[in-house]
């Protein structure tokens, strides 16, 4: 339970659109400031807000009910502007203080003002906020002076804290390009390597150190795995250049077998990706004639390679992505898909078999497989 | 001040808690870096600790570098304490002479008169021959089975034999409720870890537990047995109208345990065999998820905790017969609404039966006064009162209801409990929507192990010429109609029906977001309305799955039968959101299910952040650490 937090923002992203809207330079325009308020206040009524973003909305909310009613004529005493600010402070200071006790677990509960040294909150706010409570309300002088700290308190403490986290929609195409031209240089490299018949320790630096390259920038983004796993299929870099029908692609395997046995390795959910985009690919439209489709052809014997092949198996340990690529044939009937099922079928996996057999016989297209079916079926 | 000086003295040698002049003074002398938190615990535990001078003032930096020491800290301060000695569970020894059958399922045993036998995990109890009394239930070898729930996080039912040869049959069961663990920690490890595959495990002492888990039996004491035999035999003898039995005391006193036992008691000894039990705490149902109130039929006995008994129409063990929404786990918000809803659930109570009432456990203030005015307006003939209770309070309902009989029960030292309240609403909310009723003669309830994310919602349409719902509501506070739709994705909402005139009441003043969401405005003064109880109820809880704003739809997933949800199509309904818990526990099903790693986990809401410090912090609510918390440490 400690691994995760449940955050009321759906992604990291939409918190700091609320944080560009309430701290921007421009925020004189007041209607993005109430929007992104409104937003907070919707956020705690998901529960699970920090109490920073809540008194930053309160202090914001503070700031703009005062500038509404100067704004109009004078019919808003200057008490309940006074006490709307005098409010959101004293729930500001308030919830870091009892934060901070609760945290102690002590029987002696430290004082607030202790606490708040602790966390780097300036004494100033503390004796503000005792003062509005126990004491006459504060000047509106002071209190507008003291909100506006407050709000600078909460960049430094939370705000601009914040892991940065770049809008995927924008940054991706960027990257799938860089990957795209790492990888093609990268193939490019291997081919004269190969030709050339360089030594296996050059070569296996040079695959740790784009191994690490491509490690790194991927980082923990899925998105960025996904962007690499395009580049690799949808650019077809995979791919031999010049192909025919029925060719091998042992060329295909030399070059890349081990990239992608290192990334699958140091990736979790690399593989998965890959397949998965290679699957897309095999299943998505084409004008060509399937059976004649030679990039369809390739990529299903890349598909197989992936799941078949000993060195693949062993790399990523953990669930077999057999009966995930089976369940995609089933689902997704077709001339490759139907290639791929039967060569899956016919590699003696005895559990495979008796899951999938008779499904898959059941969704072909074609007609039945030659194979007869297992002795022992379900019941 | 000498008074605060004497409780750190006593508390600042250490027996598990690291106080803060240690860690201060661990801070000043340890090396920062290679020293790990975990190295200076045990350091301190070998007893060098000693020196430490408990009566030095801390100096002022030394309070940043206590801060960060019980920030790592935290979660590891409570070092367990030496083990206590091992209680005794269970006067019965198994022998070759008294166990009869001991295989894979079943375990048959002889007990002798007062022979008491405490179990764990889940089984079903027939007597052969002879009588036992467990959870307060009687049970003669014409009872039939009966199914037990005995997780660890409660105290344990204790089967007691009455007469001497009384002979037992425990058969392993499985009602699908251990796979709730594979799905999230909190019930993991609660059930029977048996060496014979068997879904229960005898307990001898506190020590038989292969998993060390800290147990205790349920013990009844002689004063509250014999107020509940008093109550037992008043509901058998007296005629209808039945008398009204409510439990009243302050959290954790036990009025849930008693109220159980007293509904065993009356249901095994009454020649009547049900009675009526108006489930109205919102934060620690009975019979439901948190945030409803209900009034349920009671056929079967209560033998196990609250999340293991949801009831439904369908069941004809605890069947519902009608219930409200308060969309919270505390009626402050709300009073008065509140008890409408208790006095409209009260009007379906059959007179012939008796009705026991369970209250929550507020006391003082609001929750006193709308205690006793609830008193009075359900006709309460006997209350049970567990102290400490106000005594104002008793005196109120001696005025409002001069007729009541109090009945009071003396205070019981508090038991530490494995799960926090939060933790418990989770726990309850989790199990109703993983639970399943089939409308079948298997008398007994499922469970499905599937995670949320992968049940088949029910797609709802809000929009359109013929809508499935009518409204949104919102009870509590209103959200800005631009985020409606934020704040409903993943979150839970009551499913209600409402009668044709309070349909065209809510017509008038249902506004459309920007989505086109259907909501329900505020009124003029900015207050969100609530559906009048006698024009409106409760058929369950859903999770908002999903909203497709293109075709304008919702994607519901809810416990409620199919054919139920069926028929709602010709209803009115209104889908009311307030201050459920948010559903954390259904976010992450998936990820302690298959466990999977960073790259696959970007989930909404969920952030792998660990532990924050105070800046980045939720403020919630928690009680004073008390000193025994302090002292045995956490669980």
């Amino acid at each position: 339970m400690s691994r995760y937090t449940i955050t009321p923002w759906r992604t990291q992203h939409d918190l700091l659109q609320v944080r560009a809207q309430l701290y921007s330079p421009s925020a004189t325009i007041t209607e993005t400031q109430r929007l992104a308020i409104s937003r907070i206040m919707a956020w705690k009524l998901r529960g699970n807000l920090p109490h920073a973003v809540e008194s930053t909305a309160l202090l914001i909310d503070a700031q703009l009910h005062h500038s509404g009613s100067t704004s109009e004529s004078t019919s808003t005493s200057t008490f309940s502007i006074r006490a709307v600010y005098s409010a959101a402070f004293t729930r500001f200071v308030t919830g870091f203080c009892d934060i901070g006790r609760n945290r102690e677990r002590s029987l002696e509960p430290s004082s607030m003002l202790a606490i708040a040294r602790q966390i780097g909150m300036p004494d100033e706010f503390v004796a503000l906020r005792h003062e509005a409570t126990h004491e006459e309300l504060p000047s509106l002088r002071r209190l507008v002076k003291a909100t506006d700290e407050a709000l600078g308190w909460l960049w430094q403490a939370y705000w601009g804290r914040l892991e940065e986290v770049e809008d995927v929609e924008v940054a991706m195409p960027e990257f799938r390009r860089e990957a795209g031209e790492l990888l093609k240089a990268f193939r490019r490299g291997r081919r004269d390597e190969l030709r050339s018949g360089l030594g296996d320790k050059e070569q296996d630096d040079e695959l740790k150190r784009l191994g690490d390259e491509v490690v790194g920038q991927c980082g923990d983004s899925a998105a960025r795995v996904r962007a690499v796993t395009e580049a690799l299929v949808d650019d077809a870099l995979i791919l031999p250049a010049t192909r025919e029908m029925g060719s091998s692609l042992d060329g295909a395997y030399l070059i890349w077998n081990g990239l992608l046995l290192e990334l699958s390795e140091r990736i979790p959910g690399f593989r998965h990706a890959l397949l998965t985009k290679l699957l897309a690919a095999i299943g998505a439209h084409t004008t060509a004639v399937p059976a004649h489709d030679v990039r369809k052809e390739a990529l299903s014997l890349w598909l197989l390679h992936i799941v078949l092949a000993k060195d693949f198996s062993r790399a990523e340990t953990g669930h077999k992505p057999q009966a995930e690529v089976m369940k995609c044939c089933c689902l997704h009937p077709g001339h490759w898909s139907e290639y791929i099922g039967k060569r899956l079928l016919q590699n003696e996996d005895a559990a495979l078999e008796e899951d999938w057999a008779e499904l898959f016989e059941a969704s072909l297209v074609s007609g039945t497989i030659s194979k007869p079916p297992p002795a022992s079926s379900r019941q | 001040m000498a008074q605060k000086r004497k409780a750190q003295e006593a508390f600042s040698a250490p027996k598990g808690q690291l106080s803060a002049f240690a860690a201060a003074k661990l801070a000043r002398s340890a090396p920062a870096s290679s020293r790990t938190p975990e190295d200076d615990l045990g350091e301190i535990n070998d007893g060098t600790a000693t020196s430490f001078d408990a009566t030095a003032e801390p100096h002022m930096d030394s309070d940043r570098a206590r801060y960060l020491i019980e920030e790592q800290l935290h979660e590891l301060i409570s070092v367990p304490p030496p083990k206590p000695a091992p209680a005794q569970l269970s006067s019965f020894r198994p022998s070759q002479h008294n166990v009869s059958r001991d295989d894979d399922n079943c375990l048959e045993v002889t007990l002798h008169n007062d022979e008491t036998v405490t179990v764990v995990g889940e089984y079903e109890l027939t007597v052969t021959s002879g009588v036992a009394t467990v959870y307060g239930t009687v049970l003669r070898a014409s009872s039939g089975e009966q199914y037990i729930y005995a997780p660890s996080t409660q105290a344990l039912p204790q089967i007691q034999a009455r007469l001497d040869g009384t002979s037992i049959r425990l058969s392993s069961a499985n009602s699908g409720i251990r796979k709730l663990g594979k799905l999230s920690p909190l019930f993991r490890n609660i059930w029977a870890l048996e060496p014979k595959g068997r879904s229960f495990a005898l307990l001898g002492s506190t020590a038989d537990d292969e998993l060390q888990r800290t147990f205790s039996a349920l013990e009844v004491d002689d004063n509250t047995d014999t107020v509940l035999h008093t109550l037992t035999v008043k509901s058998n003898v007296s005629k209808p109208p039945k008398p009204r039995i409510m439990a009243v005391g302050a959290k954790s006193s036990g009025k849930s345990t008693s109220n159980r036992l007293l509904c065993n008691k009356i249901l095994s000894w009454t020649p009547i065999h049900k009675c009526y039990y108006l489930d109205i705490d919102p934060g620690q149902p009975e019979f439901g998820p948190p945030g409803i109130i209900s009034l349920v039929e009671v056929a079967v006995p209560l033998l196990g905790p609250t999340f293991t008994h949801p009831a439904s129409p369908l069941s004809p063990d605890h069947m519902v017969v009608y219930k409200h929404a308060i969309a919270a786990s505390s009626f402050k918000d709300d009073p008065e609404h509140y008890k409408a809803c208790v006095l409209d659930l009260a009007k379906h109570v059959d007179k012939r039966y008796p009705l026991i009432i369970n209250s929550c456990g507020w006391v003082a203030g609001l929750g006193a006064s709308v205690l006793a005015d609830l008193a009075q307006d359900l006709d309460v003939s006997d209350i049970i009162v567990m102290e400490p209770v106000d005594s104002s309070l008793a005196e109120s309902f001696q005025q409002c209801t001069p007729s009541v009989a109090l009945h009071r029960i003396a205070r019981r030292p508090p038991r530490p409990s494995a799960r926090t309240p939060a933790e418990q609403r989770a726990m309850q909310t989790m199990a109703y929507f993983h639970s399943k009723h089939i409308a079948v003669e298997d008398a007994h309830l499922r469970w499905s192990g599937k995670p949320i994310s992968r049940v088949r919602p029910w797609v709802v349409s809000y929009a359109g010429d013929t809508p499935d719902i009518i409204a949104v509501m919102s009870y509590g506070q209103n959200p800005t109609p631009e985020f409606l739709c934020e704040v409903l994705d993943g979150a839970i909402v009551a499913i209600n029906e409402v009668d044709e005139e309070a349909a065209l009441d809510l017509s008038e003043r249902t506004d459309r977001t920007p989505e086109g969401l259907p909501f329900v405005a505020s009124d003029h003064h900015g207050i969100s309305p609530t559906l009048p109880p006698s024009q409106s109820n409760c058929l369950g809880l859903a999770l908002v799955r999903g909203i497709d704003t293109e075709n304008k739809q919702l994607h519901l997933v809810t416990p409620i039968p199919e054919n139920h949800v069926e028929n709602l199509a010709e209803r009115k309904i209104v889908l009311v959101r307030g201050s459920f818990d948010p559903p954390e526990w259904a976010y992450l099903e998936d990820l302690y299910k298959d466990d999977v790693g960073p790259a696959q986990s970007e989930r909404p809401w969920v952030s792998k952040k660990g532990l924050v410090g105070v800046e980045g912090a939720v403020w919630r609510l928690r009680h004073p650490p008390m000193v025994k918390d302090l002292v045995q440490g956490r669980r």
